[in-house]
């Protein structure tokens, strides 16, 4: 464990040092917006599926987690320990559904729960590869999921909360595994401070499916993003060329099952 | 002043102490990239065993700081995928204006079977769910060649719990598509249903 951290730890500066040139250059073409470098690989977000093949790089999607109709611990962990398995670029992305009085699958103790579990499952399972290609935790937080009968305030406060703990968490996962939000904010009901702050420690993932979605994220000016669009919207939303044209940043960066640093989008399925 | 005497008097050598200072200076720009980074996102946590790593989100933009520029202008699509919504779905369009005036954004918009299918959210309408269903040898509907904005689309609401406080407005948004029953999941103002758009029905999904 104390080897392999250590080795990491070496990788990684060298890898910042490259990216200094990477990041140096997406900032002088990037004078027109958005994304640039433009992405050239896709994270395929969709539930854990039946077949285990075709994917370059791969977000589970942990959908009605706790509820009957969503999928098992075994069955998230068996889907990415395939992936990671094979050396591909992998997310698990929880969509937090915990709001009071509605339809209630989750609650920030068994999202934490899951979590943990997790983390010790895939570094078990992978003690090598999951510290190159296990990206992390991706958190689908938005707001009509967590709390719209309890109130705007309660919702975001454990949903801030939830942050935190993550963040810690991830400092003791191996390797380069983190987490992302892939917020979305399309009713607009969390403001532009409570949206920066739900964003903040973590890789962006937004959501941009409308003109108020891709506001927010305007206004939250992160240097880089994942952008998460899904093929499933409105024109011109539901255009991967507009959509990665729409957001600002860098995309994010991750190396490929060749070893290649690619530059990442995230697609909805 | 040394770089300075050398850039004068020995072209080809010159270029050795300034590729020097651009490698430090690029190995420093690293190193503090690397561990500024981690150092400005971790007021809140104490680093155990790895540090926060760079490029992650460090809060909204102070007053002064470069920040990536807005998108200019950008150029709409010259066309679209068979099965997705086309340019009759933009916003612009006077149809679609009206419905969103009505009934909110639009959250998702797509075909499903024969028919199409759009959800609201943030609107004042607890009818969020919009259908169109296109007749069998209307090839025009079923492909969305055409404008569609302007047929007789059906608003449907959702069987689901009142509209949760004044503070909120409606909601549905989809969750999955399952293409072999041609329905889909989605969740109504916090309900989770299956719709069937060939019937316009709503099958609540059972919680667990």
């Amino acid at each position: 464990m104390v080897r392999h951290i250590s080795n990491t730890a070496l990788k990684r500066l060298g890898v910042s040092v490259s990216l200094v040139c990477v990041i140096s250059m997406a900032g002088l073409v990037s004078i027109a917006g958005a994304q640039s470098p433009t992405p050239n690989h896709t994270f395929i977000n969709d539930s854990p599926p039946t077949e285990l093949t075709g994917y370059p790089g791969y977000t589970v999607e942990v959908a009605d987690y706790g509820c009957s109709d969503g999928p098992s611990i075994s069955q998230i962990e068996t889907t990415a320990n395939h992936y990671i398995g094979d050396q591909e670029p992998t997310w698990i992305a929880i969509t937090l559904e915990w709001s009071p009085g509605e339809y209630v699958c989750n609650t920030k103790a068994s999202v934490e729960s899951l979590i943990s579990s997790l983390i010790s499952n895939i570094d078990a399972t992978h003690p090598t590869y999951a510290a190159d290609y296990w990206q992390g935790i991706m958190l689908d937080e938005e707001p009509w999921f967590v709390g719209t009968a309890a109130g705007q305030s309660t919702s975001y406060s454990n949903v801030l909360s939830l942050n935190t703990w993550i963040t810690s968490e991830m400092l003791n996962a191996t390797g380069i595994t983190w987490w992302s939000n892939e917020i979305a904010n399309a009713g607009g009901w969390w403001s532009q401070p409570e949206f920066d702050n739900l964003l903040t420690n973590s890789f962006p993932a937004p959501q941009v499916y409308n003109s108020v979605m891709a506001g927010y994220v305007a206004a939250a000016a992160s240097s880089e993003n994942l952008v998460t669009w899904n093929p499933n919207e409105a024109a011109p939303y539901n255009s991967e060329s507009f959509v990665l044209g729409d957001v600002s940043g860098a995309p994010y960066s991750a190396y490929n099952s060749n070893g290649a640093l690619c530059y990442w989008e995230n697609e909805f399925s | 002043m040394r770089i300075g005497v050398s850039a004068t008097s020995h072209p080809s050598n010159s270029k050795r102490p300034l590729l020097t200072v651009i490698f430090v200076l690029l190995v420093v720009l690293g190193i503090f990239g690397f561990y500024a980074a981690g150092n400005s996102a971790a007021t809140s946590v104490t680093s155990t065993t790895k540090p926060m790593p760079s490029g992650i989100y460090s809060g909204a933009p102070a007053p002064g700081q470069i920040v990536p520029p807005a998108p200019a202008d950008v150029p709409l699509p010259a066309s679209y995928a068979a099965g997705t919504c086309g340019n009759w779905s933009l916003a612009t369009n006077p149809n679609i204006a009206a419905m969103v005036q009505s009934h909110g954004e639009i959250r998702n918009c797509l075909e499903v079977g024969n028919d199409w299918v759009m959800l609201f959210v943030a609107g004042p309408s607890p009818a969020d769910v919009a259908v169109l269903q296109c007749a069998a040898s209307d090839s025009g509907c079923q492909t969305g060649a055409s404008d569609l904005s302007g047929l007789t689309w059906d608003w449907l609401t959702p069987p689901t719990s009142p509209q949760p406080s004044s503070q909120y407005a409606y909601a549905a948004s989809l969750i999955e598509v399952n293409s072999s029953s041609h329905t889909l999941l989605i969740d109504a103002n916090g309900s989770v249903l299956t719709l069937n758009p060939s019937t316009e029905t709503f099958t609540p999904e059972t919680q667990g």
